[in-house]
């Protein structure tokens, strides 16, 4: 059983992984009908299918700790309560930014599953692990097109750098700490994700630099969850339209 | 009285995989019945799958038939694992031209080729046409083959 101290603290950090997930699930799947060749349709529809399921989970685990309907945060909480990172809100773009989107988000995820899979809360450890055996292939993947796309053409080259110059600063506000977090880490109930950026930084500049791709220094990180660009509004008004329009209706 | 609710879950086909039946996927933790009330404890496999919702209104509707009046499904957390799948199920997956899952410590290993037996298989894609599956194409025969996804 989890300190009633600690409650509060994990039901914001599992709203922020769920908030990341639905977010990034929905860009994933404005690609549906529209990626460069099937293979790719089939496989960004795998992963946005993926990163909902992902969200489903966290706010599932949510919903045992405060008793919220998992449907109705998704559905009718408007963008100022969404507290994923701006990253995954930005728009689709083109090819290049989504799978360098995806591949920084992977790896990101990857990481502290592995660490959250040795949670002293039983059913966040299994839950950690039950998404970390699905992000393995989504890392595969994304890690592979980033590759492919650093040392393909010069075009290919010259967009994945692009994306990457927009997207670096950005991915550092996923190790940034919730108000409540030094309580969870303390209990071991999540992973220490300011200590994870170090590794972090490591294995992707490895990898980015073994595709040819050079990662920014500075620019701008975003202090808080709470901070959002425009494009989230345009976003989530099209994800929530059709729950909104029909409130009362059992699954959309 | 539970061997009977236990027969009619094998009855209820994996939607995705229609060889298989979600007793032998090893989705079904335990059947436990009161009388005419049925407790199924439940596994999904992947997290997002689709097919969940009708796999659960599938179940109720095999139960019901079975004679129960009341039917709780409820889902554990515990992650499911290919190594829950029963033997006689890999070998339907074979028999369905789809690559059965490697054993746990394999993987990240390419599967031989269903059609031929070939261990010269390329991964096209590591997602397929479900969650579940990773498009392959075998070099030596030039099958393009589902393979399970060992997790």
């Amino acid at each position: 059983m989890l300190d009633a101290y600690l409650k509060d603290a994990l039901v914001a950090r599992l709203t922020a992984w769920a908030d990341d997930e639905v977010v990034l699930a929905q860009r994933l799947s404005e690609w549906v009908g529209h990626a460069p060749i099937l293979e790719e349709d089939i496989a960004i529809a795998n992963l946005a299918q993926d990163e909902l399921g992902h969200a489903k989970v966290w706010l599932e685990l949510r919903q045992g700790l405060d008793g919220s309907d998992p449907d109705h945060l998704v559905y009718f909480r408007d963008p100022l309560e969404f507290q994923n990172a701006i990253m995954v809100e930005l728009p689709k773009g083109d090819w290049a930014f989504t799978l360098v989107r995806q591949y920084l988000f992977d790896a990101y995820e990857n990481l502290w599953l592995k660490e959250a899979t040795r949670s002293t809360y039983g059913p966040l450890a299994e839950a950690a692990s039950r998404i970390l055996k699905e992000e393995r292939f989504h890392l595969r993947h994304s890690s592979l097109w980033v590759e492919r796309l650093g040392q393909g053409t010069e075009e290919s080259h010259r967009r994945a750098q692009e994306a990457l110059e927009t997207l670096f600063p950005y991915v550092r506000q996923l190790f940034r700490p919730l108000p409540g977090d030094e309580a969870l880490v303390e209990a071991g109930v999540v992973p220490d994700l300011q200590a994870l950026e170090a590794p972090y930084l490591e294995e992707v500049t490895a990898h980015l630099v073994r595709s040819g791709l050079r990662p920014p220094e500075g620019g701008y990180v975003p202090k808080s969850r709470q901070e959002h660009t425009e494009y989230l509004w345009s976003l989530l008004a099209e994800m929530q339209s059709v729950a909104r329009w029909d409130p009362e209706a059992k699954a959309w | 009285m539970v061997e009977r609710y236990w027969e009619a879950l094998k009855g209820v086909k994996d939607p995705e995989i229609p060889v298989l039946n979600i007793v032998e996927m090893g989705m079904v933790l335990g059947v436990e019945a009161e009388g005419e009330r049925v407790r199924v404890r439940f596994r999904p496999t992947f997290s997002g799958c689709p097919a969940i919702q009708l796999i659960r209104q599938e179940m109720e509707r095999a139960l019901r038939e079975a004679g129960a009046k009341e039917v709780e499904v409820v889902e554990a957390k515990a992650p499911w694992s290919t190594e829950d799948m029963a033997e006689e199920a890999r070998e339907k997956l074979l028999g369905y031209g789809v690559a059965p899952p490697l054993p746990l410590p394999l993987a990240g290993k390419d599967p031989p080729c269903p059609r031929c037996g070939s261990q010269e298989v390329v991964l096209r894609n590591a997602f397929g046409a479900t969650l579940c599956k990773m498009l392959y194409q075998c070099t030596a025969c030039g099958e393009v083959f589902e393979a399970f996804k060992t997790v």
